[in-house]
């Protein structure tokens, strides 16, 4: 998730080579799986819609020049979300030689009803119905052969994660040719009258207009006149009496039955499994909160208390306390003479012992068991279950369960959890979320630091700071709601079947999100810390914290120290909450004064990467609103639960 | 409701599936089964009790029971039980969005779904797809008489 954020940015553009062979289909059919398969190259699969929110490129290990590209997936044409968009822009803007369309081998009526749309584009297209084994132990049995010979195209049957069809899909994907008149489907009179007022060439993009489609109309609009587009619409719409789309809509859905008729059968379906009944458990208006606290639990322990408590209590106070920062610290010193140098490579603020030590021996132990734990999360296709258990909170909140996914996401890393936020309807409803996140979902390595902290002082010490974020989360979500013009939109998910997460795509995620930590935290922990070094040998770091002292001291409640760490929380919040980790162990802060220090950087904007991220996604008009209304809010939060705690006596003793 | 309308279905309370207490080959051949009023969901083994059975089973039933009858004639795709098959009547009364999805799904007028939950939100199985969608949209989607069966 984290690389794939990093991966989308850095992405080099790959056009201009022989030719693009373009994945394209519903979510969570395993295009990302069959990317991977035929470039080698490996993109964030998990079992739930929405993984892949860009466009992604790869060479074809096969073919030499040829570029393989991966879409976010399409419910179908008219494209309405942003990801949805992006698929109907790259299709019409001609980039695209060869369409791929990857297809859910238990689905095939629904593939179908995609499979004409992008015939009538006239692209070479093959037809790829993956996840054939699963389909075979429902009982599905498709007549592939027979099903190519109707619809003019390929028609090849995959299990991706296998490994199974793949050389003969690059094969056929080379061979490729257009369609050959068997998916092309005679509308109706008025429909077909309306086709043919405009260029023979334009019939597909033509029929998604029709459909109602942004991106084909804007492209039409590119070369006729917008008046006569119009005026083509409505004659048609007169003529049949009820929307175009609707009648487009119902003959693909004719045609889709037609063929399933005759190349698909259907034996009676073997009895439920383990899986699914915990799959009906799991969004159980009842059951679904001991299902859901059951994983939270989980992941408390696995993170909270394995990660944050004896990885870290292991690596920081054994390996790094007792072995490797006295030796490095002596070993510095003997070969380097000057005290400069010493003390920027081991001094108070030096990269080793506070720059490096915090991120290996403090933050890596936890994002390793988080990563871990969240990619065998969104490898059984639990994340979108909590769509359904969550959604009359959203409803709340402006939003709708489908919010949960950004949210959860967020957990793991708020960057890309921004970018995941393309998966809701309307513009407001990314707007909503994308404050949210910015707010108070705490990413992975705050999380456990949080969670190691806390949960040494008490159990009501992570209630306080989880119900304080939570309560200011909800607080401005319902504020926001109520300010942001439009309306919600119900809630309307697809549930992947829960499937036992496969241990090497679990691994590999893992190892994938490490290195993305190691290469984009690491630095930014390195620069804050030299950025401290800086302030502290020109003399300016006293000054600052003497200047912070009526805010950190008087308001907060905290010492001065604690304001270097909201200095370099600016920068990364998980940094300065480390710091204030620190300053904990070293018997600085009592209980009050950690829940007020967290609770105060946790309601801070995650980092700068972020920052950039809600930039781009959200315009910089936005972004700068949402900075001067997070970083005040967060200290006025973090002042007013200072004086509640006080007031009542909680953990001042 | 073909089956409801002669014997009262019982739901399951941990998978949801409907099924008749009284074809259960196991209870007759249980030697406790004469004075037992529990029944075991055929889909998970999952004792439920039988309102006809039990009387707490029944009071109980009078309280929590939903305000319309599983064996009326339903409308609308809300008021389907749990556990049974559904065919899609209209969707016209959606709004176009998310007609355009269901359609997209394959959920169109004529198509027989089966209802897996309608609590907290509406849970339809089509195709071997799952989908999950509010109370709000499942009340705007016409359906003859469910019939009992499915999943």
């Amino acid at each position: 998730m984290s690389c794939h954020a990093a991966s989308v940015l850095d992405e080099p553009r790959l056009g201009g080579l022989l030719g693009e062979i373009v994945l394209v289909g519903h979510p969570n059919v395993g295009k990302s799986v069959l990317f991977g398969r035929l470039t080698g190259r490996y993109v964030t699969v998990s079992n739930y819609p929405g993984t892949t929110v860009d466009v992604f490129r790869g060479v074809a290990r096969s073919a030499d020049g040829v570029v393989v590209i991966d879409t976010p997936g399409v419910v179908g044409f008219p494209a309405r979300s942003e990801d949805e968009l992006a698929v109907s822009r790259l299709l019409l803007d001609g980039e695209a030689r060869t369409i791929v369309q990857v297809g859910d081998a238990k689905g095939v009526r629904r593939a179908l009803q995609l499979t004409v749309q992008l015939a009538e584009l006239g692209l070479p297209l093959l037809l790829v119905l993956n996840m054939a084994d699963e389909a075979e132990s429902a009982g599905v049995h498709i007549d592939a052969e027979r099903l190519a010979e109707l619809l003019g195209i390929p028609v090849l049957l995959t299990v991706a994660t296998a490994g199974t069809g793949i050389d003969e899909l690059a094969a056929a994907a080379a061979v490729a040719a257009a369609p050959k008149g068997g998916a092309h489907i005679a509308y109706p009179d008025p429909v077909e009258t309306a086709l043919d007022e405009l260029p023979p060439t334009l019939r597909g993009a033509g029929l998604l207009w029709l459909g109602g489609d942004e991106e084909a109309q804007a492209a039409l609009e590119r070369q006729l006149d917008p008046e006569f587009l119009a005026g083509v619409r409505a004659h048609a719409e007169q003529a049949l009496g009820e929307p175009v789309a609707d009648v487009l809509q119902r003959a693909r859905a004719a045609y889709a039955d037609d063929l399933v008729a005759v190349t698909v059968s259907q034996e009676r379906a073997s009895r439920r499994g383990v899986l699914d009944r915990l799959g009906r458990l799991s969004t159980h208006r009842i059951w679904g909160w001991p299902v859901l606290a059951a994983v939270l639990f989980c992941v408390y322990w696995f993170v909270g208390v394995l990660g944050a408590g004896k990885l870290v209590g292991l690596l920081e106070n054994s390996l790094f306390g007792r072995h490797i920062n006295p030796w490095l610290v002596r070993e510095v010193t003997r070969l380097i003479p000057s005290g400069f140098v010493d003390d920027l490579l081991v001094g108070k603020y030096g990269l080793w012992t506070m720059g490096m030590t915090y991120a290996l021996a403090l933050i890596l132990p936890i994002v390793t068991t988080f990563f871990l734990v969240f990619s065998i999360l969104e490898d059984s296709g639990y994340l979108p279950r909590l769509a359904v258990v969550s959604n009359r909170l959203f409803n709340a909140l402006g939003l709708n369960g489908k919010a949960a996914l950004p949210m959860v996401l967020g957990l793991g890393c708020v960057t890309m959890a921004t970018l995941t936020t393309r998966i809701l309807e309307t513009r407001r409803e990314r707007v909503l979320a994308t404050l949210m996140l910015a707010l108070g979902i705490p990413c992975s390595a705050q999380l456990g630091v949080v969670l190691g902290m806390l949960g040494s002082i008490s159990p009501a010490a992570t209630l306080i700071w989880g119900g304080v974020v939570a309560g200011v989360v909800f607080a401005v979500g319902w504020l926001a709601a109520r300010l942001i013009p439009g309306e919600r939109s119900p809630l309307l998910i697809e549930l992947p079947p829960l499937r036992a997460p496969r241990p090497v795509n679990v691994l590999t995620k893992t190892l994938m999100r490490l290195e993305w930590y190691l290469r984009e935290v690491v630095p930014l922990f390195l620069a804050g810390t030299a950025f401290l070094f800086l302030l502290d040998k020109t003399g300016a770091l006293p000054a600052i914290i003497t200047g912070m002292k009526p805010l950190v001291t008087g308001w907060l409640g905290l010492p001065p120290a604690a304001s270097t760490a909201f200095l370099v929380g600016f920068l990364r919040r998980d940094f300065g909450a480390t710091g204030l980790f620190v300053l904990h162990a070293q018997g600085q802060l009592s209980a009050e004064q950690a829940v007020v220090a967290m609770v105060t950087i946790t309601l801070f904007i995650p980092c700068v990467a972020s920052i950039l991220i809600i930039v781009r996604e959200r315009g910089a008009k936005q972004a700068a609103a949402m900075t001067a209304i997070v970083f005040p809010l967060a200290f006025l939060v973090g002042g007013l639960l200072n004086h509640a705690l006080l007031f009542t006596g909680w953990g001042t003793g | 409701m073909s089956a409801a309308a002669t014997t009262e279905l019982v739901t399951c309370a941990l998978c949801g599936h409907r099924f008749d207490p009284t074809a259960s080959d196991a209870c007759a051949s249980c030697p406790l089964g004469r004075g037992c009023s529990l029944v075991c969901c055929p889909e998970c083994g999952y004792s439920v009790p039988d309102a006809s059975r039990s009387a707490f089973a029944g009071l109980a039933a009078r309280f929590t029971r939903r305000r319309r009858s599983a064996a009326l004639p339903m409308r609308v795709l809300a008021e389907a039980p749990p556990g049974c098959q559904a065919t899609i009547e209209t969707l016209e009364h959606l709004p176009a969005r998310q007609r355009e999805q269901l359609l997209a799904y394959g959920v169109a007028p004529g198509r027989v779904v089966d209802v897996l939950q309608t609590r907290p939100v509406t849970i339809i199985r089509v195709e071997h797809a799952e989908l999950a969608f509010e109370n709000a949209l499942s009340r705007l989607i016409g359906v003859a008489a469910p019939t009992e069966g499915g999943s």
